[in-house]
């Protein structure tokens, strides 16, 4: 069943839709900033994902939860734009400008949580998105071959290359 | 097993993925091999490690101010109910303009009209309404709301006319649509007319409620919407 939130935005309720954006930005953006490891257009795509929220809010029926429809629908915003990007695609390497990963969002074991943040953001795209999707997110193989429209084998290659990569970069 | 495995089948044991011969086989071979060992314990390391990545990183800014400016832009230029789904199906980008397919030379102008009537109703209804709520917020009554109650009718009255136009040039195409896409089409707009005339029911029993007046504009645009977009009119005409 939609939430009260859910339920008042479905009627055009945009108060209740800056709540449902306060509630889910934080995962909204951590999608896409780990997918493209880019902070600027980390912040485009999570301006897509939620006008795309807005506008196919009335087609949303409850069936899954809000947040699992909002995350799907995020992940295909950030893949959509990456297949547009990918002629142009190059290895992102945005070390420097990591500062989103440490606003308050992280504590604990801080240091080491940002030094796998910064090695995975170094990662190159698509072994990057594949690990996202599969250990971040916590997708099955099968299912990020869907998403990213290659064979299991790709989704497990590129998740090992990822692997051997951090490990290497978290040694050094 | 005396060979060492090969990484990426030690990445398979820590995956889950191998078959239970091959794990029965591999587990052994890390029980009498400390190397592999340490191999496999760092890599469920790191596998562990990805899974506890805090689950929200928040933007430096609020992005709330952008989202609304480009959803208030998009509803003046672009269908809703276009809009993309959230499934499996790959969709246009936002920034992505629709391709012209069907509307061309002067098909185009009573479309531009539309749009442009659209823009212009939609503004005005949005003015009308902000002037008949106090400056509370809470709905206005008395002469504030007959005054928002007349714009929004007159209002209504351009809207209606610019979908008859675009439904004109709709009826033209509708030869060029396939069977299924034209039942698609006729059962939104189906639903938006029943979502019209329930806003319009309710507003004619409470005229002077910005929230119903704004329902009924936004039901209005989305089947303004539809239409367009089944037109196939481009954004920026």
């Amino acid at each position: 069943m939609p939430t009260d939130h859910v339920s008042r935005a479905q009627a055009g309720d945009r108060a209740a839709f800056d709540a449902l954006y306060d509630e889910h930005v934080g995962h909204v953006y951590a999608v896409c900033l780990r997918m493209t490891a880019d902070p600027r257009r980390a912040e485009r795509l999570t301006q897509d994902a939620f006008v795309r929220a807005w506008q196919g809010l009335p087609r949303f029926r409850g069936d899954s939860r809000f947040s699992s429809w909002l995350h799907r629908l995020t992940v295909n915003v950030v893949l959509e734009d990456a297949r547009r990007e990918r002629r142009r695609e190059k290895r992102v390497t945005v070390v420097a400008d990591l500062a989103a990963h440490e606003s308050g969002v992280v504590a604990g074991d801080a240091d080491g949580r940002i030094d796998l943040e910064r090695a995975i953001a170094a990662l190159p795209a698509g072994a990057r998105r594949a690990l996202v999707l599969h250990h971040v997110l916590g997708h099955p193989q099968k299912e990020v071959a869907e998403m990213l429209g290659v064979a299991v084998g790709t989704v497990k290659a590129q998740v090992h290359r990822a692997r051997r990569l951090l490990r290497e970069m978290l040694s050094e | 097993m005396n060979e060492h495995p090969r990484d990426d089948v030690l990445q398979d044991l820590v995956s889950g993925s191998l078959d239970s011969g091959a794990t029965s086989r591999i587990e052994r071979h890390l029980e009498a091999c400390p190397d592999c060992r340490a191999e496999v314990n760092a890599l469920r390391s790191l596998v562990a490690s990805l899974g506890d990545l805090p689950a929200a990183v928040l933007p430096g800014t609020d992005l709330r101010a952008g989202i609304w400016q480009r959803i208030d832009g998009e509803a003046a230029t672009r269908p809703s109910a276009a809009s993309p789904e959230d499934g499996s199906v790959a969709s246009a980008a936002l920034s992505t303009p629709p391709r012209l397919r069907f509307a061309t030379g002067a098909s185009r102008w009573p479309l531009a009209t539309a749009a442009l009537v659209l823009i212009a109703v939609t503004a005005t209804v949005s003015i009308a309404i902000d002037r008949g709520i106090s400056g509370r917020g809470e709905p206005a009554d008395g002469a504030g709301g007959e005054r928002a109650g007349a714009t929004m009718r007159a209002a209504e009255a351009r809207v209606e006319s610019a979908a008859r136009e675009l439904e004109a040039l709709l009826a033209e195409q509708t030869g060029m649509l396939a069977p299924a896409t034209r039942e698609v089409i006729n059962n939104s707009l189906s639903a938006i007319d029943a979502a019209v005339a329930e806003a319009r029911t309710a507003l004619d029993g409470d005229p002077g409620n910005p929230m119903l007046s704004h329902m009924l504009m936004a039901a209005w645009e989305k089947k303004l919407g539809v239409l367009r977009a089944a037109s196939q009119v481009p954004i920026g005409i």
